[in-house]
């Protein structure tokens, strides 16, 4: 199973690798933006997008959007892994495409909760 | 006198009245910071004293700072030691062997995460949050302007203590009544 990770916090990343490895999920892919994610998905087949909101060059939203319009990759399923937490926020992520939501603060049991659904019956 | 357009009357408070004010509207930071080390990195944290402060005077060598705009407006600053900073990276990342641009990055995400979570119990207002800016420096203070009051939350942890410290600005104009016309 593939998964990106798209997070401008480098430790935000090293948290997910380590939750996602304990997963038994070791193929993943980092990037810090939006504009990075969009460049990489185009080059590659991922089954899973972990996706932040308030990152520099392209939000995450607008990246969701951008890849919703993406005719070949648009039915990635895209987690929205983020701290915004105002129920609006939520409704326009889903609105836009995401397939679930994590607000940040989570822990590892939390986000396997969250990510059975999208995983491989080869994950734990 | 025609019926001019309303103007806006600001309601003043009391110096003392504001400070409560202010601790009410720092609360929801104050149990966010609580509540992510507890789930995040499983550190258990006590709040301490909590007191309003008009200048910058707490010393710290790393501190994380989020910007708020819109309906409520200030800044969110978090200060931690460098020893406590490098610890909770550690349990962020499980490993032992972490760089300092980590460390400095655990505080600033902190502090996001922080100020995100809050922000679910300010759901009647719009507020947007800024990127983290981490300042890095071995016993530094982060001043503010004058008359700024700030409320300031202390925190013990088995790790060692750190602060959060809070500047809200929450003051909506209060149009007055239109003067009757003839």
């Amino acid at each position: 199973m593939r998964i990106l990770i798209v997070d401008d916090s480098p430790v935000m990343r090293g948290m997910l690798r380590r939750f996602l490895g304990a997963m038994g999920i070791k193929d993943i892919t980092e990037v810090a933006d939006g504009y990075q994610a969009l460049q990489v998905i185009a080059t590659s087949n991922f089954d899973l997008i972990l996706l932040d909101w308030r990152m520099p060059v392209l939000s995450g939203l607008d990246t969701l959007k951008q890849l919703k319009a993406m005719p070949d990759f648009n039915t990635i399923p895209v987690v929205m892994v983020t701290s915004e937490s105002q129920k609006q926020k939520i409704v326009e992520a889903i609105q836009a495409g995401a397939a679930n939501y994590i607000i940040k603060p989570f822990d590892e049991e939390l986000l396997k909760d969250k990510l059975k659904p999208f995983l491989n019956k080869s994950v734990a | 006198m025609n019926g001019a357009g309303s103007m806006p009357v600001y309601i003043l408070r009391s110096g003392m009245q504001e400070r409560q004010d202010m601790k009410k509207d720092a609360e929801p930071f104050v149990q966010a910071t609580i509540d992510t080390l507890r789930i995040m990195v499983k550190l258990d944290v006590r709040r301490g004293e909590i007191e309003a402060q008009d200048a910058g005077k707490i010393k710290t060598d790393i501190s994380g700072m989020i910007g708020l705009s819109g309906e409520t407006e200030g800044t969110v600053t978090l200060g931690l030691s460098r020893p406590l900073a490098l610890a909770i990276a550690q349990a962020f990342l499980g490993k032992e062997d972490v760089s300092e641009n980590m460390v400095a990055d655990t505080v600033g995400e902190l502090v996001n995460i922080i100020s995100g979570f809050a922000k679910k119990d300010m759901a009647d207002r719009e507020v947007k949050i800024s990127l983290p800016t981490v300042v890095v420096g071995n016993g530094h203070v982060i001043a503010g302007f004058r008359d700024e009051i700030r409320i300031v939350t202390n925190f013990e942890t088995p790790l060692g203590a750190f602060h959060l410290s809070v500047h809200l600005e929450n003051l909506p104009p209060i149009l007055g009544l239109q003067a009757k016309g003839h």
